[in-house]
């Protein structure tokens, strides 16, 4: 993901340059394609007011969308509302799901912005609101549960 | 990815599935059904997940949403709210709510306690962004001030040390996420910046900083030196993410007096950034950070910043782990590779070849973001579950109503006795979003004395030793026997002022192996009365009828270990003849000691009566000899041991079950008293 849209930081150019990326970024945070577009959608809709005087939109907007992955997360564990449906998908992906589902919410968050999105610790933990430490403890914990799940 | 990393099959694995995964996911455009067109895998799978609103719906809300958001309007912090009068200081045990700063909660922020003031700049502030400003905390005022504007952008993770006068603050991470290299400090009696040159080897950022009494020096953390970086999976071109050389760490020292940058040999052979450190004994003491298997994360290593050269301290155990410096000592502050968070604090031995446990504490259920500190008196934790102090009897024990939801996430200072707590209060308390703390920890502190029923723990399968009521430590700990369910022989005891005595039937068992029986506390008998210890801020009530629970081992023979004496509380002995007759083939003899006699002892004697097998549990520093209280065993193989205990008995380890922790000054501990 680039770092900057430019300076054409309206609504429909940054949903243009990162939607799919953060759309990515969200489904391996929450494993649910249709949750993780709406995740996108709901940043967009509450950062449209603000992201245009942002001088760097993308951290902002990815801080906001591992934000309110987690804070959806916390909710549905507390939830019964949620409506099953399906979709298929391969093997290995679903696998990749179901191990990163073995994860505390931490460490699947910071996995996933580790090794995925390619954040460095100090990032991750400036989107985690945590010590480099942590996220470094996250990340450790992490691997090594995958590596059990994933054997 | 470090390079280690890039050589770890899995790692590659791992970064392969995870991109594989989110390409299932196409622009969302497509809607929430395109994935199943656009897989291209022949092996599939059903797979139930949530549903969601679509892309139409949102338009419909964001109009609305957009509109609500351009009405709102923050309201910003400003000012400083009216402090306390001056106190010249905390009491022991006290614990004062600070008035609201005229700064942003944050974490990340440069922060030091400076004689008695928290200096706190930078940092992110909880809705972001990084900022620029910062505030001073005087514990004599108890009032904020708002720091002069600083010559730095926003920033956080930035390196600082506090240098006796000033606060240097060095690099950093801007909103972009760009490492910084810029410098500056901050005087507080001045009130005033002086900008300084820049980093030597460029941005950084989370990396070490320590101050050796004349330099800052500054080491690893993120730093991306120009022709190190690179482009990795998931990053595209531009992107101001960097990879780490981690073959060397870069390493420089700043002389604030001259304003003046010494560039060192980088640091080889840790593999990995030097993080969280110290300065001790000449080096620069941090943990090897790879991550690697085959290493332990976190190994002890002491650099030599004239050369370089990392040194590998003796190995601290599994995981996770950081330096500290507390009474001149070498510590390192372990956390186990488990998922609870066990503390365990070891000191450096002399000759520094080995880390000598204090005796593992037992370990509350601290959170993953909890903050250890040394106060220059004692060891602290902030997490969210309240504020704890490690006590003289070596457990951990929370200070009433710290819920104060601080954790090493937020502004956590120590020094001078005192611990400095200042973050985000959620749900808002009584002074608005934040919650700031100062505590002059009570070696003593413990939770509110209620005084039925009380709480008691630990023992063994038969002979029950009862170490605390309602949460305070009894010194010595309440003897009994049971019987079955019933009490069948006792042995009050008193110290740090009060009596106990188990009485009566044992009322039930819990589900944790606990025994609750009847209790009995009180004054102490006239001719054995001491002057009386104040054991909390609230003086124990006498004449209390509690309920004592008791831990005994699920299978008697094992249970966690229970530090049971401190010398320093220690009044008296006892050796309840009772119970020395009652036939047993093991009979346990306890007999504790006065500091000022330097003596203590706690012993098992087989057979008692008929032989003693010397089994010395543990002697230590019979420094004056042996005590009368000896005399008070009636048995002639306590009286025969005690023959045998004088100047000079060394410490003896009885196998596993023998002694675990004792320096003559500060604590015993054993495991069992009976077989």
């Amino acid at each position: 993901m680039t770092s900057s849209a430019g300076s054409d930081n309206t609504l429909g150019t940054l949903y243009e340059a990162y939607a799919t990326d953060l759309v990515r970024v969200a489904f391996l945070l929450t494993g649910v394609q249709a949750q993780a577009e709406d995740v996108v959608h709901d940043v967009f809709v509450r950062c449209a007011g603000r992201v245009d005087a942002l001088d760097h939109p993308l951290s902002y907007l990815r801080t906001a969308v591992v934000n309110e992955c987690r804070t959806r997360h916390r909710r549905n564990r507390t939830s019964d509302v949620a409506v099953p449906e399906q979709v298929v998908m391969p093997d290995r992906v679903v696998e990749t799901l179901d191990a990163l589902g073995c994860l505390s919410e931490d460490q699947r968050t910071a996995i996933v912005l580790r090794y995925f999105v390619d954040l460095p610790e100090v990032e991750i933990a400036a989107v985690l609101g945590c010590r480099p430490a942590t996220v470094r403890s996250h990340v450790h914990r992490g691997v090594a549960e995958l590596r059990k799940v994933m054997s | 990815m470090t390079a280690d990393e890039r050589t770890d099959p899995f790692i590659e694995q791992l970064v392969q599935r995870l991109e594989e995964a989110a390409l299932e996911v196409g622009p969302p455009e497509r809607g929430p059904t395109a994935s199943v067109a656009g897989s291209s895998a022949t092996q599939r799978r059903i797979r139930w997940i949530l549903g969601g609103a679509g892309m139409a719906a949102a338009v419909i809300v964001a109009v609305a949403l957009i509109a609500a958001d351009r009405g709102q309007n923050r309201e910003a912090i400003t000012g400083t709210r009216a402090g306390e009068p001056d106190t010249a200081g905390l009491e022991r045990g006290e614990v004062r709510l600070l008035p609201e700063a005229p700064i942003e909660p944050r974490f990340g922020a440069a922060a030091a306690w400076a004689d008695g003031r928290a200096l706190v700049w930078g940092g992110l502030a909880d809705d972001g962004p990084q900022r620029a400003d910062g505030a001073v905390y005087d514990a004599r005022k108890n009032e904020w001030q708002l720091m002069a504007d600083s010559p730095l952008s926003p920033r956080v993770f930035a390196q600082s040390v506090w240098t006796g006068s000033e606060l240097v603050v060095a690099g950093g991470m801007a909103e972009d996420s760009t490492l910084l290299a810029d410098v500056a400090a901050y005087d507080p009696e001045a009130d005033s910046w002086r900008e300084l040159p820049d980093i030597p080897y460029g941005p950084s950022a989370a990396g070490a900083a320590v101050w050796t009494g004349s330099e800052m020096v500054i080491s690893g953390g993120q730093f991306a030196p120009a022709d190190t970086a690179e482009v990795g999976p998931g990053s595209q071109a531009g992107d101001p993410v960097t990879r780490l050389p981690v073959d060397e760490v870069p390493l420089a020292a700043l002389d604030p007096g001259t304003g003046a940058w010494r560039e060192l040999p980088p640091i080889r052979g840790i593999a990995g950034r030097a993080a969280e450190a110290v300065w001790f004994d000449g080096t620069l003491v941090t943990a090897r950070q790879d991550g690697r298997d085959e290493e332990p994360w976190g190994r002890p290593v002491a650099i030599d910043v004239s050369t370089g050269d990392a040194r590998l301290l003796p190995d601290a155990g599994p995981a996770f782990g950081r330096p500290a410096v507390a009474d001149d000592d070498l510590w390192w502050v372990a956390l186990d590779g488990g998922g609870d968070e066990q503390v365990d604090l070891l000191r450096l031995g002399e000759g520094g070849e080995a880390w000598e446990s204090i005796g593992r504490p037992r370990t509350p259920d601290f959170g993953t973001d909890f903050r250890i500190l040394w106060t220059g008196e004692t060891w602290a934790v902030f997490d969210r579950g309240g504020f704890w102090t490690l006590d003289s009897t070596m457990q951990w024990r929370r200070t009433r109503g710290s819920n104060w939801n601080l954790d090493g996430d937020d502004v956590t200072l120590a020094g001078g006795g005192l611990a400095f707590g200042w973050g985000s209060a959620a749900p808002s308390g009584p002074h608005g979003d934040q919650v700031g703390v100062l505590v002059r920890p009570d070696l003593r502190m413990v939770e509110p004395v209620a005084p039925s029923p009380g709480e008691a723990f630990m023992g063994s399968s038969e002979a029950l030793i009862v170490t605390a009521v309602d949460g305070v430590p009894i010194e010595g700990g309440i003897y009994f026997r049971l019987a079955g369910d019933e009490v069948v022989a006792s042995a009050c005891v008193w110290s740090a002022g009060y009596r106990a005595e188990v009485t009566g039937d044992v009322l039930s068992v819990d589900h944790e192996g606990g025994v609750w029986a009847d209790l009995d506390c009180g004054p102490p008998p006239a001719s054995e009365a001491e002057p009386a210890r104040r054991i909390l801020a609230e003086p124990f009530e006498w004449s209390v009828r509690g309920v004592a629970r008791v831990l005994v081992a699920e299978d008697g023979t094992e249970f966690t270990l229970q530090p049971q004496v401190t010398l320093d509380h220690l009044v008296g002995s006892w050796a309840p003849e009772d119970l020395l007759s009652a036939g047993a083939e093991s009979q346990p003899v306890i007999v504790f000691g006065r500091p000022a006699d330097e003596w203590a002892a706690e012993i098992k004697i087989d057979a008692c009566g008929t032989s003693i097998e010397s089994r010395l549990w543990n002697v230590s520093r019979f420094a004056n000899g042996p005590s009368d209280r000896l005399g008070l065993l009636e048995c002639p193989g306590a009286q025969e041991l005690a023959s045998r205990i004088g100047a000079g008995t060394e410490i003896r380890v009885a196998g596993e079950d023998g002694l675990e922790f004792f320096d003559g000054e500060t604590a015993v501990t054993f495991r069992r008293v009976a077989e």
